[in-house]
Order: structure tokens, then sequence, then C-alpha cells
């Protein structure tokens, strides 16, 4: 079953079209990671399903339910972490989850609980009695996540939730995402490519207003696989050594060699040809496209 | 109503963390305390300044203060009292339209209508209780200092006092909740208030206007029948539902 359904979305800001004929599936129990450059219209999108913004035309519906501009039923199903989540900051944490949970119509058993749960899951409990005001950025993001898993959403929407933070951070909010899998679908929007390639299973690619390119990760990559294989060395002394014993390749860069038409076997020569030369390089890789290279190739379509 | 609850909770909590409602609370005091201490000094202060008055020619008679002085007192600085609680809630829109706090709360399913209706409730609230401390401190001092010190009249003068208090916050919060500016909805409700009080020079239509709330110190004096005053605290019974009505309808055309 898809959780999210987006057929034929459309959004104008004045003469500025950001979404075109926008159609996306997310099926339940995915990481759907949503990529585009700045601008490419994916908070756009995400504030539509929210109900926070009207759309020009077209039909969202979760879990089969639609959804309308302004009175928002469909967002019990909903989590939503903002970019940059704002609390009141002379709440705690446990008054604030407190505030959101009973708003989301969890009953009062149940809240502090669940409450606890998430304060330990973001691992903010040792915190959840301190004011909000003196939070991190990081301690913000984490306490966003926790708020917004506080109903138990079948979705859970992140816009771009690691963008203001520093790698530790990011690990933090990657290594939850991975851990609530099991408990909710996540739409989650990101220019950050090694971010998606760490916890995504399908992504789709806005570009020009609609999907340049979506499906399962590894599906993408096949469909997108190029052959050859890359020697990389220290020194480029060594790199032209190697390439004047072993031709067919080309200068990637001074200090790397890209051998575009190698196969599996060619791979393996070059290896023993490596040994007998008593050569250690950097690395030797099979070419695998990286997130990187697609979406640069379809954001130049 | 369940979410209602919670959010006026939020706001009221919100006001005292805040430590706004103590300063309200002690400022509302102050006043309170004031209109009697201002009416009790004033022939001290008179026969300090009498003997540099007399030599430019001004003498005083014998000067009688009682219960009526420290109303009179009362009643002029009703005008601080609208001026500083409309100045504390001027924001209260735009604070959480700037800082983008509303939307954790609006993408769980709450209304917008019940957002603004916490607010209205708690800014009524909140000017409910400061003015009546105000009333009460102060008739409490007069009665302690005076006799008489309920003259007939004053229940009504004060409901009217505090109606037009009521019709001012509710004005500026129906401009708040449609601006991201708290400045702008209290310039704008201040030139509102301007223009009413412009059209009180045309003198049949003073006894409508909300803005001459305030004037009820006639009523003590025997100047002024309550008919003089009661067409206006009707109009700002109807003025204060039609704007808490369009507070609801500015937020709910509110883009996020």
């Amino acid at each position: 079953m898809d959780v999210l359904e987006i057929t034929n979305l459309n959004k104008r800001f004045g003469e500025r079209t950001v979404l075109q004929d926008l159609s996306l599936r997310v099926p339940e129990g995915a990481i759907y990671g949503f990529i585009g450059e700045n601008g490419a219209g994916k908070t756009t999108t995400m504030k539509i399903i929210l109900g926070l913004l009207a759309a020009d035309g077209g039909e969202i519906r979760i879990c089969g339910e639609k959804v309308g501009y302004g009175q928002t039923r469909t967002n019990r199903f909903v989590g939503y972490l903002p970019d940059v989540p704002e609390f009141y900051g002379y709440l705690t944490p446990r008054e604030y989850l407190a505030l959101c949970g009973g708003l989301a119509g969890v009953s009062s058993d149940t809240l502090r609980k669940r409450a606890d749960e998430l304060l330990e899951l973001v691992g903010l409990s040792a915190s959840a009695n301190r004011r909000i005001s003196g939070f991190s950025r990081g301690m913000k993001q984490r306490l966003g996540i926790a708020q917004a898993l506080i109903h138990r959403p079948k979705l859970l929407i992140c816009d771009e939730p690691t963008s203001a933070l520093d790698p530790a951070g990011r690990k933090d909010i990657i290594d939850i995402l991975r851990a609530i899998k099991s408990e909710t679908t996540v739409l989650f929007s990101t220019h950050i490519l090694p971010d998606i390639e760490r916890v995504c299973d399908r992504i789709g690619l806005l570009h020009g207003g609609r999907l340049a390119l979506s499906g399962r990760l590894e599906e993408v990559r096949a469909m997108h696989a190029k052959s050859g294989f890359v020697v990389e060395f220290a020194e480029e002394s060594e790199a032209v050594t190697f390439l004047s014993a072993y031709p067919g390749g080309e200068q990637d860069t001074p200090s790397k060699l890209l051998y575009p038409t190698g196969t599996r076997a060619d791979m393996i020569a070059a290896m023993t040809k490596l040994g007998g030369m008593q050569l250690c390089p950097l690395k030797i890789e099979q070419r695998e496209p990286s997130l990187e290279s697609l979406f640069m190739e379809a954001s130049a379509e | 109503m369940r979410q209602l609850l919670l959010l006026l909770r939020k706001e009221l909590l919100e006001l005292v963390r805040t430590k706004r409602a103590m300063v309200l609370l002690i400022v509302f005091g102050i006043f309170g305390i004031l209109n009697p201490a201002l009416a009790k000094l004033t022939p001290w202060m008179l026969s300090l300044m009498g003997e540099s008055l007399a030599e430019q020619g001004i003498t005083f008679g014998a000067i009688t203060v009682d219960a009526l002085t420290s109303w009179t007192q009362y009643f002029k600085n009703l005008m601080m009292e609208y001026i500083l609680i409309l100045a504390m809630f001027s924001s209260i829109f735009a604070q959480e339209y700037q800082s983008g706090t509303l939307v954790n709360l609006l993408t769980k399913g709450v209304s917008r209508g019940k957002v603004a209706l916490s607010k209205l409730l708690a800014v009524q609230l909140t000017w409910t209780v400061c003015y009546w401390l105000t009333f009460l401190v102060t008739l409490g001092y007069t009665a302690y200092f005076w006799e008489n010190a309920l003259p007939a009249g004053i229940w009504l003068a004060a409901v009217c006092a505090y109606m037009m208090g009521v019709w001012l916050l509710s004005l500026e919060l129906a401009f708040a909740s449609a601006l991201n500016s708290g400045m702008y909805a209290l310039l704008l409700t201040g030139g509102v208030f301007a223009l009413f009080f412009a059209l009180g020079m045309l003198p049949q239509l003073t006894r409508f206007l909300p803005s001459h709330l305030g004037d009820g110190l006639g009523l003590l004096t025997g100047d002024m029948a309550s008919s003089d005053i009661l067409p206006a605290l009707w109009v700002s019974l109807a003025l204060s539902a039609t704007q808490s009505a369009l507070c609801v309808v500015g937020i709910r055309k509110k883009q996020l």
C-alpha cells in the first residue's frame, strides 16, 4: 500500500512554476530520499502535503485520504520535522511533548510513557526537565524528531533534517531515522547525498518541477551503471609509469587512472600487473555510479 | 475542547514563565495604589507649592478631598492601562509567525481557529484580572481613607471602562493575526482609536462610540445619565465579537 500518493501536482508562485505535474508514490515502510537542488520545490511539496500551502492543481492522498489546504485532518497520519524546528523556549522537552501529544489526540495515560520512550530514543532523557531555550541546534533537531513521532504517525516527513548540523549531529539524526524504520514510513528531503546513501532505500530526484529520476536506490544505480574501473595512486609519477605499462586507460586526474571499458578480467589483470611492478595504489575499484553523478546528470538535463 | 484547553494553558504558562504576568500584576497593582494616593497627597502637594504660587498671585481656597477625587484619578489613569496592555500583547501572533513555532502545532491537526481562540481568551483573561485588580485596590484604599467609597454609578462606569479594554484588545488581535509585525498591529489599533475619537467630535454620535467608554466619571458626578453611555457599551460588545471573529479569519488566511 502507498502511504503517500501525489498525482499531477502543480504549484506556481506568480510567474514562476515550481511544481509541474509532479507525481510520486511512497510505499509503506520505505525511507524515501527526496532529492533536489536548492529551490527545486522540495519544501513547497512538503508544505502542500501538510496542508500549509494551497496547490494550484493535482491531488495528494495520505493513507488513502485526500489532503485539503488549511483544515488538515490528514495530519493525524503525519509527523513533520521542519528544517529548523522552533520551540517555545520556556517549556521543557517533556512539557513540549505533552503539549504536542495532547494536541495530536494521544491519551493522557499513554502520553507520559511515549514521551519518555522518545526522549530516550533521541538521547534527551538527561535534559528532559531543562528549558528548551538553552538547547543547541542538534538537540533541537532531535527534539524535533521526538515531537514529530509523538502520535506514532504513519508517515514522517523530514525537511532537510541534517543540513544545518555538524557531522556528529548528522550521524545522530541518521541513526535515529534508521532506528524508527520499522515503525513508520519516512519521506526525507535533502541535498546532502551521502546521507541519502546511508539511510534511504528509495529515491526521487526533483528537477524542473517534476521527478527526473525515481525508484529503488539499487535499481536506479543499476540503470545508470557504468563499466570500467579506476586506479588511484599517491603520486602522479606512479600513475604515469603504470599507464605506460598497462595501456588502455586515461588520466582522470594527475594521479588517478580511468579504464572506461575495462572488464572484470581486465581489472584482475591490472591487479596482477600492479603486484608484478611492486606498485601499491591508494585504491582500485569498479566504477559505480555515485548518487552525486546521477544528481549532476539529471540536473544537467 | 482538550486542544483548546491545552493551547490556553500554553499561553498562560508563557505569560508566567516569561515574567510578563508578574510585570503586569505589579504595574496594575501600582496603578491601583496610585489613584487614592495621589488624591490623598493633593492637598499636601498644593500646600508645598502654595507659597510660590501665592507670590504669583494664585491662591487656593480650602481643598476638600474625598472618595470622588480618588475615582477621578482612577478614570484619568485608564489610558495608561490601555496602552500598557495593548503594548504587552501586540506581538502575540507576530512572534509565532516569525519564529515558525506554530508549524509544529498545526501539523498535529490543530485547527487555526483554536490557536486564535486560545490567544483571544488568554489576552482577555489577563486584561480582566489586571483591570479588576486595579479597581479593587483603588476601591480598598478609597474605602480605607474616605467614606462613601462606592458612589452611585461607579459600577456601570467601571464596567464601561473595562469593555473599552476588551474592545481595543480584540481590535488589536484582529490586526495582529493578519500581520507579521506587532508594531503595525499596535499602530493600526491606535489609528482606529483616533478615528473613533475624531468621530466623537460630533455630539450626536458620542453616546454610540466605544472610544468614549472611559469617560464614565460623569455618571458619578451626575453630569451623565446611563442612557448616555449604554449604547456605546452594546456597540463595544458587538464590535468585540466581530473583531474576534476577524482574528480567526486572519489566522486562517495566513500563509505560514
